[in-house]
């Protein structure tokens, strides 16, 4: 399963229906709070992470250096990274900050993407890179 | 002295934070300068803090700028992109929503490069003003494209309520992409700041009418304004608190650019009431004014 984590489900549901369509699994989450509800509870299941960085504390993250949201997703980052240091992390973002981008350079199992980059098929490129191509296409799911 | 001005900095363990240490800084150093300095000192250190402060925030609200005009570009791309490549696996639906996600992504730019104007202060873009229902032509179209927007936040998208039969035909000359824009701020803003609890969602949009003017009315029933933040949110760049934990993107120019729209073409956006329900009243004058260049100048 691939945990896709961001805030704005209107920014990414093109990338979502195309991951569905290839094959995969995904469980979007909107709320940090739930995400790593999810990460925590069903670490087994995640095969990957699709992690923005601007998104709302929510009350995680409240107390921490999120510098109001725009950073929330390093937070998250270091959690994923305590919880699983080989899991493989998407960095889905608009930030084009180079110090964010340098936090993850050191990461093997890390790819860093920007989404006004990065097109649906491209992420699901990235995707296999990781994981491999899926046995079957979910064309059908979307037709329900 | 010098120990008792670096105490903060050494409490600190070596994480300096220069806003506090120069409040600390503050406190502290009026007990050491004598008297008739003091206030000179004060006031200059008063005045680095508040340059620091106004480049911090002047640098926040690049960033959530510069971020919301990416967002809508990579939307549009991506959705097109997809459109392009799936187009014959997908349903008419689906695919009306796709071209409506990048209608609105369209109408979001336009209202980040508008944003990047009033902050560079120019004059914002001028159309010919053109004869408008106001209700059909404006409202009514914004409503349509929102409630999908309503729908993938999990809102029931029919409570975006208005009532035609009670709504009287206005029709005035104006810009209408401007116009457009104040109501599109308007209505985004309550589906963006609603509860979390889908139930209570409702937005409602009626009119109102006096000898000299139309009053459109936009009213929901989401997390408010809280009570001093009346004017405040109308300035640029603010963002309440809880504005910002609900919805992190969002450079806190929507209403300050609407409400400078309204007063360009002659009428005006007022907070009627800020809490259950927070309202929202677009006051359009029967006669318009004119709008230049020059006048905006």
């Amino acid at each position: 399963m691939i945990l896709f984590v961001d805030d704005e489900i209107r920014g990414v549901d093109s990338y979502i229906t195309e991951l569905h369509l290839s094959g995969f699994d995904v469980s979007f989450q909107e709320n940090v709070d739930e995400a790593l509800r999810v990460l925590e509870e069903r670490i087994d299941d995640v095969d990957l992470v699709i992690l923005d960085i601007m998104m709302p504390p929510a009350l995680t993250f409240i107390d921490m250096d999120t510098q109001l949201g725009l950073r929330t997703g390093l937070r998250f980052y270091e959690k994923i990274r305590q919880e699983a240091p080989g899991l493989p992390v998407i960095i889905l973002t608009n930030v084009v900050d180079e110090r964010v981008r340098q936090t993850f350079s050191t990461d093997s199992h890390c790819s860093f993407l920007m989404k006004e980059e990065c097109l649906p098929f491209e992420l699901v490129e990235v995707v296999k890179s990781w994981l491999g191509s899926p046995q079957v296409e979910l064309i059908s799911s979307l037709e329900n | 002295v010098n120990e008792k001005l670096m105490e903060p900095v050494s409490q600190a363990n070596g994480r300096c934070d220069v806003l506090d240490y120069l409040r600390h800084l503050v406190e502290r150093t009026e007990a050491y300068i004598v008297p008739e300095k003091r206030k000179e000192f004060e006031s200059e250190v008063r005045l680095i803090l508040s340059a620091l402060t106004g480049e911090q925030k002047q640098q926040e609200v690049f960033e959530r700028i510069f971020h919301e005009l990416r967002a809508p570009v990579a939307g549009i791309r991506s959705t097109a992109s997809f459109l392009q490549r799936r187009i014959k696996e997908l349903d008419d639906v689906l695919i009306q929503h796709k071209f409506d996600d990048i209608l609105i992504d369209c109408e979001i730019l336009k209202g980040q490069m508008w944003k990047l104007e009033h902050l560079l202060g120019r004059p914002l873009p001028i159309s010919k003003a053109q004869k408008t229902i106001v209700f059909r032509d404006i409202v009514v179209k914004i409503i349509k494209q929102l409630r999908q927007v309503a729908a993938a936040q999990g809102f029931d998208p029919a409570k975006i309520e208005y009532h035609p039969a009670d709504i009287p035909r206005i029709i005035i000359s104006v810009d209408r992409a401007k116009l457009n824009q104040v109501v599109y701020n308007l209505l985004i803003n309550a589906i963006k700041y609603a509860e979390d609890d889908c139930k209570s969602f409702t937005v409602r949009t009626m009119v109102d009418e006096t000898e000299d003017n139309y009053m459109i009315k936009f009213k929901d029933w989401g997390i408010g304004i809280k009570k001093g933040l009346e004017e405040t949110i109308f300035e640029d760049g603010f963002r309440a608190p809880e504005a910002i934990n609900k919805h992190i993107t969002g450079s806190g120019l929507g209403l300050t650019i609407a409400r400078k729209i309204m007063r360009e073409i002659g009428g005006d956006l007022v907070l009627a009431n800020s809490f259950k329900p927070t309202e929202f009243h677009v006051v359009l004058p029967k006669k318009l004014k004119e709008v230049t260049h020059d006048t905006v100048r």
